[in-house]
């Protein structure tokens, strides 16, 4: 644990440095770690059931990914790191669609009910995406559209609202 | 402090009351107020620091999602909340490498972030309460939270107590006062009125005064004590008084009876002189005259008349000259004891002739007295020691010394006094001898009377030679001058 | 004047007067005795002896009782002297009191002689001396 804790303070301080300061997708790796501490997550099916986070059509993170998410645990569920050329057949708890994945407004359309669904750039909330990474003065935030969060079944939080830049 | 309790020792009952019962209210209200303040401030303490994790929680809990998504904006509106608290000095969210995220400081006060500690901490510090909180989420720490309360409250709340406190001692104090006038009247007031029936017994010394019984507490069981001592004096003083009276009336018929007597004495030897004497002279004519039957039967007759008629003379002299010592005298005046001896001897020379005596004198001091009173003094004990002779010629030594006491001793070689007498010589006609020695039996009394006239005593002692030595003793105030020779 | 000398005797015992001419007799003294038991009468002959030419004899000795009824003997004895004719007759007070005051106011009088009355037979020798003595003092002196 103390080395991962170490990872994400490492991820956090280089948000705030200057020299060598995390990447975009180091601190967009972070946050997608933090979304799914505030997403009510439905009883485990299994004792070992693992929370996918699946990363559909081209990987962004690149190590980043591996590095801030496997092996943190929510609750009882411990984070595995997934990425896929497309949804189809998999079984997901967390989605995320580069800004690449040219298929996102289909996908998103026939995505099961009760995945979170994260995206890069607005037109991400405008397909029915749930919370949207966006760059304000080269900082990383996100938006949040509240009716599809709903319309997934999703149960976020809503100390997550607060510190969204927007809310749909 | 010993002056102190000089000064309420002397009080009056009234003020010790006053004093005891402002005492008391201050003591119970100063403990109950300590007591409240005390706890208060316990409790009050206790309160904050349990509202203070609360807070700290709520904190904590809100600056979750911006320490999250490192939002210093929404932390530090997070921490703006704190602003309604003023007693709140300063909160600071720190990230886990310690770096601050967001701050907040009330005005006025140092920018200094309260100090985090790993784990949920309460710090007390002076005048101040610092507690440190972590900041999770999903059990994963994020970041810590770092709140200064100041103790400011507790100081308000004390000095509003302490206030309150005084407000109501003060009133107490008063109420206090008011209210105890009546009772100390009520405590106080049987205790005057005895103060006030006693000074009353003890300036009339009325003891038939009695204090009136007010109430049924300790108060009325003295008063009821006061009350029966009084009644035992009164019984008492009554008793006294009519012993009193009963004593001078007693004294007084004591002294109408002795002047009564004394006057009967007095008159009786009077009257009784002249009969005697024509009894006696009358026959010693016809004894003289023979004109009786020259018998010798007759003769005796005759004989033993004139005998019994001198007796008689003798005996009512003697009764006169003992009554007359108790009449009012000529004043004492300043004569020589030398002097009233020699007439003493003068009167006596018959006797002494007829017995052969012989008289040694030592030389005697003037003294202030009646002549009188001496002569019959020394007369009656010379007297005395020739009637009471031995079978030897009397030889009569009269001698005299200076002490504390004027004393006096005639001596006599006679036939003595056994000592279980030697008391009862003195009162009147007592007589140890039977008609063989004549005498009125009253010589003894009258020396007895005219020495205890003057305050001083007679006694009498035996003597070497089987005689008797009679002593009596004079006041020293009644020398006027020393004899010139020695005593012998 | 050859007359017997006149004694003047203010007694009111019968007894004493009998005893007192006794003792006269027994000392040979011839004399007329003029007897008062009373004060009051002597009183009043004892005035008469005042005037000038008196009606009757005056005495040439007074021989008086102190205690006596109506007048005592020092009273009697004070009119005595008042009186002009009686003035240095001689006087003999014969008591039966021994008290040494009696004797002392008497013996201050002046022409006064004092006796105790006798208890005893014996003394009445005394008696007459005395008398005798003052008898012949008022004849001879007088």
């Amino acid at each position: 644990m103390p080395f991962r804790r170490y990872i994400t303070v490492l991820a956090l301080a280089a948000l705030l440095g200057g020299a060598d300061a995390p990447s975009e997708y180091d601190v967009k790796a972070a946050f997608l770690l933090n979304f799914t501490r505030f997403v009510e997550w439905a009883a485990a099916p299994s004792p070992d059931a693992s929370l996918s986070v699946c990363v559909i059509g081209g990987d962004p993170f690149g190590q980043a990914l591996d590095q801030t998410l496997a092996g943190e645990v929510i609750g009882n569920r411990r984070i595995t790191p997934r990425r896929l050329r497309s949804l189809e057949g998999a079984s997901c708890d967390v989605a995320y669609f580069p800004h690449a994945n040219r298929d996102t407004a289909r996908s998103l359309a026939a995505m099961p009910p009760r995945v979170l669904t994260v995206g890069e750039g607005e037109e991400f909330l405008r397909d029915g995406g749930m919370i949207a990474f966006v760059m304000e003065n080269r900082r990383v935030r996100f938006d949040i559209n509240m009716a599809a969060v709903r319309q997934g079944g999703v149960r976020l939080s809503s100390r997550l609202l607060q510190v969204a830049r927007m809310v749909k | 402090m010993t002056l102190l309790r000089g000064l309420f020792r002397d009080w009056p009952i009234k003020r010790k009351l006053l004093a005891v019962i402002l005492a008391t209210t201050t003591v119970a209200v100063g403990l109950a107020a300590a007591g409240i303040l005390w706890t208060d401030s316990f409790f009050y303490r206790r309160l904050l620091e349990r509202d203070l994790a609360a807070l700290s929680e709520i904190i904590a809990e809100n600056s979750a999602a911006p320490l999250a998504f490192e939002d210093a904006k929404a932390a530090s509106e997070t921490l703006a909340a704190l602003r309604a608290r003023e007693h709140l000095v300063g909160a600071c969210i720190y990230r886990n490498d310690s770096s601050v995220l967001a701050r907040y400081f009330r005005s006025g006060t140092r920018a200094v972030c309260p100090p985090r500690r790993e784990e949920l901490a309460v710090m007390p510090t002076a005048g101040a309460i610092t507690i440190s909180r972590p900041i999770t989420l999903r059990g994963k720490r994020l970041g810590t939270l770092s709140i200064e309360y100041d103790l400011g409250e507790v100081t308000e709340r004390r000095t509003l107590y302490g206030t309150t406190v005084l407000a109501i001692l003060a009133l107490s104090s008063i109420l206090a006062a008011l209210a105890s006038a009546r009772l100390r009247d009520k405590v106080a007031e049987p205790v005057f009125r005895l103060v006030d029936t006693a000074g009353a017994v003890s300036r009339t010394r009325d003891y038939s005064i009695r204090a009136e019984r007010l109430t049924g507490d300790e108060m009325g069981v003295l008063v009821d004590a006061f009350n029966d001592m009084l009644s035992r004096v009164q019984s008492r003083d009554e008793e006294l008084q009519r012993l009193l009276l009963d004593r001078e009336e007693a004294n007084r018929q004591l002294l109408r009876l002795n002047e009564d007597l004394e006057r009967f004495a007095f008159v009786a030897s009077h009257d009784l002189q002249e009969p005697i004497r024509m009894i006696t002279v009358y026959t010693q004519l016809l004894q003289k005259r023979a004109l009786l039957d020259q018998t010798p039967e007759t003769a005796g007759f005759v004989h033993n008349i004139v005998g019994g008629a001198r007796r008689m003379r003798e005996l009512v002299d003697d009764l006169r000259a003992y009554a007359e010592l108790g009449a009012p005298n000529e004043p004492d005046v300043s004569i020589d004891l030398n002097l009233a001896l020699e007439k003493a001897r003068d009167n006596l020379a018959l006797s002494i002739r007829s017995s052969g005596a012989e008289i040694r004198m030592a030389d005697l001091p003037q003294v202030r007295a009646y002549e009188g009173h001496m002569v019959a003094l020394l007369q009656n004990l010379i007297g005395n020691a020739i009637k009471y002779r031995g079978p030897a010629a009397p030889t009569i030594t009269v001698g005299y010394r200076e002490a504390e006491e004027l004393v006096f001793s005639v001596e006599d070689n006679g036939i003595g006094i056994a000592p279980e007498f030697r008391e009862q010589v003195f009162v009147p006609f007592k007589r140890l001898h039977g008609p063989t020695i004549p005498g009125s039996g009253l010589g003894l009394s009258i020396c007895k009377r005219v020495v205890e006239r003057y305050g001083g005593r007679i006694w009498v002692d035996g003597a070497e030679s089987g005689g008797s030595i009679f002593r009596f003793a004079l006041p020293l105030e009644m020398l006027v001058s020393r004899s010139e020779k020695k005593a012998v | 004047m050859n007359r017997l000398p006149l004694i003047l005797v203010i007694e009111d015992n019968p007894a004493d007067v009998q005893l007192l001419e006794l003792a006269l007799s027994e000392a040979g003294i011839a004399a007329d005795l003029m007897t008062f038991a009373d004060g009051a009468n002597a009183m009043r002959w004892i005035a008469s002896c005042g005037d000038p030419n008196p009606s009757g004899p005056c005495p040439d000795l007074a021989i008086v009782d102190l205690n006596l009824p109506k007048y005592d003997g020092l009273e009697l004895l004070n009119a005595l002297r008042r009186n002009s004719g009686l003035a240095d007759v001689p006087a003999l007070v014969m008591s039966s009191s021994t008290s040494p005051r009696d004797e002392g106011r008497v013996r201050s009088l002046p022409n006064t002689e004092y006796l105790a009355k006798p208890s005893d037979l014996d003394a009445y020798a005394e008696v007459g001396a005395v008398i005798a003595r003052l008898l012949a003092r008022a004849t001879h002196g007088g």
